[in-house]
């Protein structure tokens, strides 16, 4: 681990695009109600395709300005104070009591140019405990209806009965979300829609598997900021296509050896989300040589992997890939059900049942030198079993450190602190700092 | 009373009462983690279900598998289990509820020995018309599984005498709670919660025998409780007999709640049908809802209210389990609610063991207020 080599390094080259993705989509969501398009409250990273039936929409996903908020650490307080003035206690999801918090302060729906923009809906499917009951706090507080898509946590062997509950609750979604916009659903847009979003989630499992070469082709950071097209445009062709250019480049540049970190030496996890706000708890490994390559719950919360029994995960195929044709509602809505019920791990690890065996298969399949926890007191759903986590990596011989603090909360985070614990945990593995280059 | 005396003793000495009901029956043992397990199914299968609970006791021994942020009542019980309390059990089965309790039940499952580990899936959304069908599944597959591991085959006739013995149980405690509207309640709310814990722990055809005579006892009883403050519990699971022993010795009467471990175990009976696992899933459905269940309508809301009324209830205790974020969600919304009601509340997280100094100060300045206000 000690040795040191230089990797060649370069920029993505399409950066860009993915940023006039953004801003595209940014604009097409605060342009909706102009053109008169719905303009859908939730929907926070899954089932995305749903409402593509209805035409071009304005997707809210968990509020438009969550990144700009993250940057802020001042106006983070403010919302996450003005969530807890209506009485939600400091320990609840913080990125969606942001999001709240955003509308009690009245800027969550105002536009750039300064206009009151109302959602017409809201739909959210409900995986954890914290995303439908907030999102039925935001639809109370703009007075629009809600619906909620249950998802349910089953075992692989007993499937199909999660199945045919969540696609009758989609057929459901469906002709609930005609009656509230008047508007004739389109079939055909929710096929080419479901296909995307299973195109896209498979790129990304491609993009988190290259990420076991070394040198890793791209850092957690990277993957941070393509997950804002995830949350909500998943879906979209926009979407897909860029993910399939950044899948044709990272396998370049992994055939080239072209590293994020020119002087990977070290390579680490991250397990939970990371904290929003923070940029030095991913740089200071960078010191040391040492770079997070990603983590189990980047990979798999939108990722379509092929869970083994023993926890492995394998790259899913696309329905097309496997010769499933997709004709109309009843397949599409099969398609998304199986996506999400069978081949997202996120999903599946709320069981928590191989959630241990996973986590000790992706540290051993990306190589990882040691894997580092939040244990995140605001995202009960994402830390859950993290310390079951380290017991498994203890057991196999994997070193891994925990920190306490909060994603998207900054006063739950004692920066200092971490920082010296982790830099204590990586002069732990035997490194020491990289001479100035 | 003697039906009281009794189900003290059982809710204090609840493993040595599951031991010796094994060894006098032969039968099986299940502990089951949340009250979304339907017992019935259980029962009928000729095995004795039973509550895992916690002791409300400092322990350690639980944090390298649940960290300190969940809620203390999952790691209490898998400190239990962890610590053999629960070696008696032949098997353990949880339904689909909170993070917080399935942590508890896969540690278990991977730390402490076990023949026999279930999951269930009991959907979120209960209002939605599918709901039931998928339970109805999940029950099948439930019994399926109990059959297979038992060997005992669950009859039909044996599912009718289990809803029997259950709605039964449900209708005696439901008439006891009756009784509690009464100006002078002729039992406490600790007393209450005996009651119900016990009936959580106990083959319920004894519980059934005990809560008969506990009722005739009660309906005969004319003087009751000195008339007081009427307050009732509002929140996640609370089995801490200790804090409601405290709040009643200061002058409140606790008349009604909402609980698991209360009024929300029992509220409701199963409407009998052709197909007897659908009967018992549109029960669970119907039941009074677990903040983890009440995604979009609050049918929780008028629920409370209802009791708030019913129960001529002048103020509510909002108890909830640290860190419980289903209950974290819903409560602004109660505490809302009741103060447009002109119910004034009072807000307590527990942890395993409580603050008893600082809960005893706010309880008595709560239930001074309040005795100002009724006069």
């Amino acid at each position: 681990m000690n040795t040191l080599q230089k990797y060649e390094t370069k920029p993505l080259d399409c950066w860009q695009r993915m940023k006039e993705l953004r801003k595209d989509y940014f604009l097409s969501m605060w342009k909706a109600k102009e053109r008169g398009e719905p303009l859908i409250l939730g929907g926070y990273a899954m089932l995305s395709s749903l409402s593509a039936g209805l035409g071009d929409c304005g997707i809210f996903g968990v509020g438009p300005y969550f990144s700009r908020i993250m940057r802020d650490r001042d106006l983070a307080i403010r919302c996450h104070e003005a969530a807890e003035v209506k009485g939600l206690a400091a320990d609840t999801c913080a990125t969606l009591r942001v999001s709240l918090g955003s509308a009690l302060l009245d800027f969550h729906n105002r536009s750039p140019w300064g206009d009151m923009v109302v959602p017409d809906f809201c739909i959210d499917a409900h995986a954890c405990e914290a995303q439908a009951k907030t999102s039925l706090m935001l639809s109370e507080h703009y007075g629009i209806p809600f619906f909620a898509v249950d998802i349910p946590i089953i075992p692989e062997s007993r499937i199909e009965i999660g199945k045919n509950y969540l696609i009758s609750q989609m057929h459901q979604a469906i002709e609930w979300m005609e009656k509230v916009t008047k508007k004739k659903y389109d079939d055909e847009l929710l096929l080419e829609a479901v296909q995307n979003e299973w195109r896209s989630q498979v790129c990304w499992a491609k993009i988190s598997d290259f990420q076991k070469a070394i040198p890793a082709p791209l850092d957690l950071k990277m993957f941070n900021s393509f997950t804002t097209l995830m949350v909500s445009a998943k879906h979209k062709k926009g979407t897909a296509d860029w993910l399939q250019m950044l899948c044709d480049e990272v396998e370049d540049r992994v055939k080239n050896q072209i590293a994020a970190f020119a002087w990977e030496r070290c390579r680490l996890l991250h397990e939970g989300l990371p904290p929003w706000y923070n940029k030095s708890i991913m740089k200071l490994p960078q010191k040391y040589g040492a770079t997070f390559i990603g983590g189990r719950m980047m990979f798999a919360i939108h990722g379509a992997f092929e869970v083994a029994g023993d926890g492995a995960w394998k790259v899913a195929k696309t329905p097309t890939e496997r010769g499933i044709v997709i004709k109309n509602r009843d397949d599409a809505l099969n398609a998304l059900a199986e996506l999400y019920l069978i081949y997202t791990p996120m999903i599946s690890s709320f069981l928590l049942s191989l959630k241990v065996e996973e986590q000790v298969k992706v540290a051993q399949g990306w190589k990882a030198d040691g894997v580092i926890f939040i244990l995140d007191r605001s995202c009960k759903g994402g830390a859950a079993h993290h310390v079951e986590q380290r017991l498994g990596l203890q057991n196999e011989g994997i070193p891994s450190m925990v920190y306490e603090g909060s994603s998207a909360d900054p006063r739950e985070l004692q920066e200092i602190q971490v920082l010296d614990h982790l830099e204590s945990f990586l002069q732990s593995l035997g490194l020491t700092p990289l001479p100035l280059t | 009373m003697e039906a009281l005396d009794k189900f003290q003793q059982v809710v204090t000495e609840r493993h040595q009462y599951a031991q010796e009901w094994k060894a006098r029956t032969g039968g099986k043992v299940m502990g089951y983690l949340c009250t979304y397990v339907p017992e019935e199914v259980i029962y009928a299968a000729g095995i004795l279900p039973v509550r895992i609970m916690g002791s409300h006791e400092p322990q350690d021994i639980s944090e390298m598998h649940i960290y300190g942020m969940y809620c203390a009542h999952s790691r209490d019980c898998l400190a239990q289990g962890l610590k053999g309390e629960y070696s008696y059990l032949d098997g353990i089965i949880t339904a689909h509820s909170c993070m917080h309790i399935r942590q508890t039940f896969d540690s278990w499952r991977r730390h402490i020995p076990i023949t026999f580990s279930y999951y269930l899936y009991m959907p979120a959304h209960l209002v939605n018309p599918s709901a039931r069908d998928c339970l109805t599944e999940e029950l099948q597959a439930l019994k399926q599984a109990l059959e297979d591991w038992s060997g005992n085959t669950i009859s039909t006739q044996a599912l009718d005498h289990s809803i029997e013995i259950y709605n039964t149980n449900r209708r005696l405690m439901r008439q006891i709670y009756e009784l509690r509207k009464r100006e002078r309640p002729p039992i406490s709310g600790a007393g209450s919660m005996e009651m119900v814990l016990a009936s959580m722990f106990m083959d319920k055809e004894e519980h059934n025998y005990w809560l008969r005579s506990m009722l005739e006892e009660l309906q005969q009883e004319k003087n009751g409780l000195e008339p007081g403050v009427r307050l009732m519990l509002i929140g996640s699971e609370s089995d801490d007999l200790g804090f409601l022993h405290l709040t009643e010795s200061l002058g409140a009467n606790l008349v009604i709640d909402d609980h698991c471990t209360g009024s929300r175990y029992f509220w409701n009976e199963i409407i009998p049908e052709e197909d007897r696992l659908a009967a018992i899933a549109q029960r669970y459905i119907q039941r009074p809802l677990c903040p983890q269940k009440d995604l979009v309508e609050r049918r929780r809301l008028p629920h409370i209210l209802q009791l708030v009324k019913d129960y001529k209830v002048h103020g509510a205790i909002l108890i909830q389990q640290k860190f419980c974020d289903p209950h974290g969600y819903d409560l602004p919304v109660i505490k809302s609610l009741l103060k447009s009601h002109n119910i004034p509340t009072l807000e307590l997280e527990t942890d395993i063991t409580i603050p008893v100094g600082q809960f005893r100060t706010r309880v008595e300045a709560f239930i001074e207020v309040l005795r100002q206000e009724i006069l």
